[in-house]
């Protein structure tokens, strides 16, 4: 079995062909980390004006880190001189100075009211913004509990996770927000996934070795092999994107603090999960192998219909191709599609109702893309196995 | 001639290329009547054919007379909601009855029930204003059929699939050893697919045309397809001087010279690899990668790629301006001489390709 296991690896991945790809494709992830930052990250009009350092690196180097009222009273002593220095009219803005952390005084001014405005306060007023929310769960608790039983049950998840939540620190999140909803590299992944399995099957029944494997009695394994190899490529290079996305990322933003709650960053104030940004990455990658290992399973399926393995590669791009065209029509627990995007899971409360109990999304979505890849594999184990053939052969008998 | 129908019945229907082709315009047939849906912003038809009514009597070039008629509904409508405005103040403090305010304000009901419809003009009309020279009133400001830079990728598939499967087959047939044995080789073979597939592409591409035409001639009336596309909001700033309908045609020529350029590229890539993974894999992955990763930006339009995508050669630049620093481009327009270059590299390749074809089975012994 093992050795088996051993020859398809090497027959399917070890090929030269397969290194080039890996690399040209790494490559474009790499510019395509460049694209994203430009497009969604935050600080735009600061990259412009300094380079490829933001304008503000210099002020958050100096505030970055633990909360304090000092830091806190700091911050709001600068922006204050920095009014004052701006009422007094004695500033010409043409000349750069060394006093400020930008050079100038109304990048400083900008700057800051940013950092106060948006970053700090989200952070130092979160724990009121949980009292917030705990709240209005008790309010919809008190208007559903006899209404709909479902929905007051929901209440009570949204209000037993919004305890004990503070983030204690200031810091840029921007790598790990950007990476959690990251989906070029799992786009990657599906287009390597099409290059090495949709041949697997259909190159055997092309040189007539399937007959040979099945009159060896070794269909069954041969199956389990493919199996294994296809998984264990999917977890491989999953686990490479997601170093590369965040090496990649980081290199923008730097990846300190991956230890601070998920909720640290913004756009996930309201998730479901009280875990840290590292656990998120974990996670993310887990979710990813869920749903890349369902691609490969439709994948493999498809090799199994044809010999020609021209076919086959026509016929991944267009399914996999159609099942993205109709994945915003199909609701998001049952589309194995919504665990490429992590954002879509953890960011927010989102529930499933089975048997009247609120099962959270990023449980459900899971389980669901499992059970959905098992059928598939399988369906594939009875269109390879030689049980069908003999039953056809009987038949014709 | 008698080679040429064998090629055709083989190809068209043994190799089911005429039901794959019939597909693709099946879709493509599916997606149009989502695609005729015109109400010009309107929720009412009553609304729609008095909009209508009125901006065809302004459409067009504007001229003083255009302009003096769109400056005067927008002053009667000022005066109107002003008049609105007095008398319903007069009949909040009770000054007037309620049967007075109906009566007075009766001359201007009109006026103010085209509101909507005069914002419109005047929305259009401020539009062409800044670059009358350039730009006519036209009755909308998108146009979705001409503004989609979206390559058609189930059209790619099956021209790519099509074209390697027509010549990987005479190789995992071996029927290629026995064409060898003939005084031609495989050269008249190859030269009668060539015509066939290429005449294939050709009609589907002209066929998937003629469905975009008839979106457009919904979206926006043939009598404005004369105007230049600056007309139209997504080609505000295009350096390309033209008109909707020469665009229309332009770029309807360059996809198919893309779908043409990838057939060949798929047939030469089968002759000399005879492997379908080379000869299939890399001309679907390659556009898609290049479209995603470039989906904003222009890149992808100085590739042979970018003749699928088409419109975005006209496109003018897209950027962000803010009250510091730069701005942000986000669209770079693509020069007129890239274009020329890629046209005049594509048609090179798609003839010296199938020359190549053709030469390379010829029967060399005889």
């Amino acid at each position: 079995m093992l050795k088996l296991f051993g020859y398809e690896f090497k027959k399917n991945i070890f090929k030269i062909s397969l290194l080039v790809l890996l690399l040209s494709l790494c490559i474009v992830n790499l510019y395509k980390h460049m694209e994203t930052v430009r497009y969604y990250g935050t600080n735009g009009y600061t990259i412009t004006m300094m380079g490829e350092r933001p304008l503000g690196e210099n002020m958050y180097n100096h505030f970055k880190g633990e909360l304090t009222s000092e830091k806190i009273n700091d911050m709001i002593a600068y922006q204050k001189k920095m009014e004052e220095l701006i009422a007094s009219g004695k500033y010409v803005q043409t000349e750069t100075y060394d006093e400020f952390f930008s050079g100038y005084l109304y990048g400083d001014r900008n700057c800051i009211r940013m950092i106060i405005d948006e970053e700090v306060k989200y952070a130092y007023l979160y724990p009121n913004t949980m009292i917030e929310l705990r709240q209005k769960s008790d309010e919809y608790i008190d208007f559903y509990k006899d209404i709909n039983p479902y929905e007051a049950k929901k209440g009570e998840l949204i209000k037993n996770a919004s305890y004990n939540r503070s983030i204690p620190v200031y810091g840029r999140y921007d790598a790990f927000s950007l990476f959690l909803d990251y989906e070029f590299s799992a786009f990657i992944i599906v287009i390597l996934l099409i290059f090495v399995f949709s041949s697997t099957y259909s190159n055997e029944k092309a040189t007539g070795t399937d007959r040979i494997i099945k009159s060896c009695g070794r269909a069954g394994s041969t199956f389990i092999a493919k199996q294994l190899t296809m998984l264990c490529f999917v977890a491989g290079t999953v686990i490479l994107f997601t170093i590369i996305d965040l090496i990649g990322l980081g290199f923008y933003y730097g990846l300190e603090f991956i230890e601070q709650p998920l909720y640290a960053i913004q756009d996930y104030q309201f998730t479901p999960l009280n875990i840290s940004i590292g656990t998120a990455v974990i996670l993310s990658c887990l979710f990813k192998i869920f749903a890349l290992a369902f691609i490969g399973e439709v994948i493999i399926l498809i090799s199994t219909l044809t010999k020609n393995t021209g076919a086959a590669i026509v016929l991944c791009f267009g399914v996999i191709g159609a099942m993205i065209f109709a994945s915003p029509y199909i609701p998001e627990h049952l589309n194995p599609f919504t665990l490429i995007s992590t954002k879509k899971l953890i960011s927010d409360f989102e529930f499933v109702n089975v048997l009247g109990n609120p099962v959270p999304l990023y449980i459900a979505a899971p389980i669901i893309t499992l059970l959905l890849t098992l059928i598939l594999a399988a369906v594939c184990y009875i269109r390879t196995s030689p049980a069908k053939r003999k039953a056809k052969e009987v038949k014709t008998v | 001639m008698k080679i040429f129908l064998y090629e055709l019945r083989k190809i068209t229907l043994k190799q089911y290329a005429l039901f794959i082709f019939l597909l693709v315009i099946l879709v493509r047939l599916f997606s149009l009547p989502d695609t005729l849906k015109q109400d010009y912003g309107f929720y009412s038809d009553l609304e729609k054919d008095r909009y209508l009514e009125m901006i065809d009597a302004v459409s067009g070039k504007l001229t003083e007379e255009n302009e003096a008629i769109i400056i005067g509904y927008k002053e009667d409508l000022l005066a109107a909601q002003a008049e609105e405005k007095r008398l319903r103040s007069e009949y909040d403090s009770k000054k007037i009855t309620f049967e007075e305010f109906l009566e007075q304000l009766e001359p201007y009901n009109e006026i103010l029930d085209n509101e909507n419809i005069i914002d419109r003009i005047f929305e259009q009309y401020n539009y062409v204003i800044t670059d009358r020279e350039n730009r006519a009133i036209l009755p909308v400001s998108n146009v979705p059929v001409i503004e989609s830079s979206s390559v058609d990728f189930l059209f790619l598939l099956c021209v790519v699939f099509c074209c390697a499967f027509a010549v990987m087959n005479e190789y995992t047939s071996k029927t290629n050893i026995i064409l060898k044995t003939t005084p031609n080789g495989q050269s008249k073979t190859m030269a009668v697919k060539i015509t066939i597939l290429l005449s294939l592409i050709a009609i589907t591409s002209v066929a998937l045309s003629l469905i975009d035409l008839v979106s457009l001639s919904a979206q926006l009336a043939p009598q404005y397809w004369g105007y230049g596309i600056r007309s139209v909001e997504q080609y505000n700033n295009s350096h390309v001087e033209i008109s909707i309908g020469m665009m229309f045609v332009t770029v309807q020529l360059l996809k198919l010279l893309g779908f043409l350029f990838f057939g060949i590229l798929a047939m030469i890539t089968a002759r000399l690899t005879k492997n379908y993974v080379a000869s299939v894999f890399p001309f679907i992955a390659f556009p898609i990668v290049v479209d995603y990763l470039a989906e904003r930006d222009s890149q992808g339009y100085f590739l042979p790629t970018g003749l699928l995508k088409g419109y975005g050669y006209f496109f003018g630049d897209v950027a962000d301006v803010f009250s510091v620093g730069d701005p942000v481009v986000y669209f770079h327009a693509v020069p007129v001489w890239v274009l020329t270059v890629l046209i005049i590299f594509a048609v090179m390749f798609i003839i010296l390709g199938a020359l190549i074809l053709i030469w390379a089975d010829k029967n060399r012994l005889i």
